[in-house]
């Protein structure tokens, strides 16, 4: 994926999850793939003030953490695209969406879905709302943003891919060199039971 | 009035961190016991001089690293003024640390336009990636600074509804560098030092030895006795030594610490809230609101934990006191609070007299009487407050003359394009207020000045 389409996918992902966010979708986007210093730079939540700053505190984002999130769960999204999971799944969000712009009080938690066929996609809301939860961001206004995620993701599944993609090339180029590019969520999820991992990527 | 866009060069009050930074060097420098415990640490005179300590312990070493427990604080003060002195280092530091770089293309032109407007001779360096800054001032030369500026201001810049509070903190920023305050904001860094690590060096270089001295020298005292056959009374006698004696003892000497330490902190802390406040002040002048600071504090969420809130008032006042400072802005009450907080704070210095009290109350037999403990407090006090006078004295000059030098003070750090668009002016607005909040600090420095002979004639 060619710098400016990595750059396009964000700007549109950010259009419907962070719309304040969009200015800097590239150059989040962009830290992000490039891993090291630059992806940590986009987590860093220290509430310590600096002599001759404005203030201490940290600012609500929210682009960097749906990132961290697509990435993390890059393992249950891949097989997901290209299965017909996908157009099924994307249904289920719009309605979704629909049902809690046209009633929010009476709107259902896709936690309430049968496994059947739709684990993949509670285990994909799962891992979203526990990366924004560490963003900060406010249950009600993370579950919005999760269903806008999900959809955009899978109305543009080849972005999606081919950001996933830059993403794995990145890794195996930094295993090369002893490095790991996984997100530490990712890295837990390993440590913690390879199969599972595995199997939810099927 | 000036209009909404006009930048207002003021400083409304003193650089009173400059102030703090010469008193504290001069105070480090001439203190007797600061540079006794210097030669003491070093080459340990005072050891080999005392037999005692010869014979009592075989480390006799962890005498002399326990004076680093009184050199840290003017030890930081000491690096903090050094900061000021080598900008370029302290530049390249931190230009690594933040991971600062000068290129702007992927700042609005207009945000890199209001910039240079307000302060054309101004560098910019940027980290778009962090979210958890938002914008600092730092020195590259003597009278070169740069603004680092950092995700969040983009973000509230492209955001027409919050594009005001982007150029709030912006001026609040530039003000920083037109007060001056970019070549000795470094000192603060030392400051979130020392309090980072005051209780690991306290524990460390403080208790732990002296802790470990008194288990050697008990141990000593237990053997000798043993040869006696009196080891039960003589363990017993220790254990009530530990509890009465030792164990309050070492209570007594944490809590002097915490209390000089804090006597030590207060004045340099107040002199960084007065930069913020004073910054503050600035916003206002050019805005003509405190609404727009107001709004721009409650863009960032403020630190949840107790210890990350009491490291961020080392840096800046808390925010109740700015928006409360902020909505009385060009009040007489706010400007009192403001011009007469730095000199009152000096008062904090006296919290180390309270140690020595307590000291003197538990030896009150030491004292033949009431009288005699009362008058070695009065002394204490006006020993301190003497010290306070000369501050005081160079206060209440420069709260008298601040409106007329005001604008020759900001020319020393300005650019030479700053300097050849900008007039000198006398700012003669609210000038009453600076003359009485002189005379009232005026009175103190003769208050300190009358004990000084007072104490003399009774000597």
């Amino acid at each position: 994926m060619s710098t400016d389409s990595l750059d396009t996918w964000a700007v549109k992902l950010a259009e419907v999850v962070a719309p304040e966010e969009v200015a800097l979708a590239a150059v989040t986007v962009q830290a992000y793939v490039a891993d090291g210093t630059n992806r940590s730079d986009l987590f860093r939540q220290s509430q310590r003030g600096t002599p001759g700053g404005f203030d201490a505190g940290v600012f609500q984002e929210i682009l960097p953490y749906v990132l961290r999130g697509l990435h993390s769960a890059a393992p249950i999204i891949v097989p997901t695209l290209s299965s017909t999971l996908s157009g099924i799944f994307l249904e289920v969000v719009k309605r979704s969406l629909k049902e809690r712009n046209e009633a929010p009080a009476n709107s259902q938690s896709m936690e309430q879905l049968p496994d059947d066929p739709y684990k993949p996609l509670k285990q994909l809301i799962a891992t979203l709302s526990r990366e924004l939860h560490k963003g900060n961001v406010a249950e009600q206004k993370a579950e919005l943003i999760i269903y806008h995620t999900i959809q955009a993701v899978l109305e543009d599944p080849e972005g999606t891919r081919q950001f996933l993609q830059r993403l794995s090339d990145k890794s195996s180029e930094l295993s090369g060199t002893g490095k790991s590019s996984k997100p530490a969520l990712m890295k837990k999820r390993f440590k913690r039971s390879p199969t599972e991992t595995h199997q939810n990527g099927k | 009035m000036a209009s909404r866009n006009t930048i207002q060069r003021k400083s409304v009050l003193p650089p009173w961190l400059w102030l703090w930074l010469l008193f504290s060097l001069f105070l480090t420098f001439t203190n007797i016991d600061v540079r006794q415990s210097l030669i003491d640490f070093l080459t340990g005179t005072i050891v080999a001089n005392s037999a005692h300590a010869e014979n009592l312990t075989r480390f006799p070493w962890l005498y002399r690293i326990m004076n680093l427990v009184d050199l840290w604080p003017p030890m930081l003060f000491v690096l903090g003024a050094l900061t000021a002195l080598t900008p370029q280092l302290r530049a390249k530091y931190l230009e690594k640390r933040w991971r600062l770089k000068g290129d702007l293309s992927n700042l609005p032109p207009d945000l890199v336009a209001f910039v240079r407007h307000a302060a054309p001779d101004l560098q910019i360096k940027t980290n778009l990636r962090r979210s958890d800054r938002q914008a600092f001032i730092y020195p590259l030369r003597y009278r070169k600074a740069a603004i680092a500026i950092f995700r969040p201001i983009v973000l509230l810049w492209y955001n027409e509804r919050k594009r005001a509070e982007a150029k709030a903190i912006l001026l609040h920023e530039i003000a920083h560098y037109q007060h001056g305050d970019a070549l000795v904001v470094g000192e603060g860094s030392f400051l979130d030092i020392g309090l980072n690590w005051w209780l690991p060096i306290f524990l460390v270089f403080g208790l732990i030895p002296m802790i470990f001295l008194w288990a050697e020298q008990s141990i000593n005292f237990v053997q000798s006795s043993t040869g006696s056959g009196n080891l039960s009374p003589t363990l017993l006698h220790e254990l009530i030594d530990a509890l009465t004696i030792f164990l309050p003892g070492w209570l007594l000497i944490l809590i002097e610490e915490i209390l000089q330490t804090i006597s030590l902190i207060l004045l340099p802390l107040l002199a960084f809230w007065c930069i913020e406040l004073n910054a503050d002040q600035a916003v206002l002048s050019t805005l003509h609101s405190g609404e727009d600071i107001i709004r721009a504090l409650a863009q960032f969420k403020a630190p949840s934990s107790w210890q990350d809130r009491l490291f961020a008032l080392a840096t800046h006042p808390p925010r109740s006191l700015r928006r409360w400072i902020a909505r009385n802005a060009g009040k007489r009450e706010g400007i009192w609070l403001l011009l007469m907080s730095f000199p009152l704070a000096a008062f904090s210095l006296l919290l180390g007299v309270v140690p020595l009290f307590i000291v003197q109350v538990s030896q009150e037999s030491v004292f033949h009487n009431h009288t005699d403990l009362l008058q070695s407090l009065a002394v204490d006090i006006g020993s301190i407050l003497v010290n306070l006078a000369p501050l005081w004295g160079v206060t209440a000059i420069i709260l008298l003359v601040w409106p007329l030098v005001n604008s020759f003070w900001m020319r020393i750090f300005a650019g030479p394009e700053e300097i050849r668009r900008e007039s000198q002016f006398v700012d003669w607005t609210n000038y009453r207020i600076y003359y009485f909040s002189a005379c009232l600090t005026a009175l103190l420095a003769l208050w300190g000045c009358a004990l000084y002979v007072l104490v003399q004639i009774k000597l």
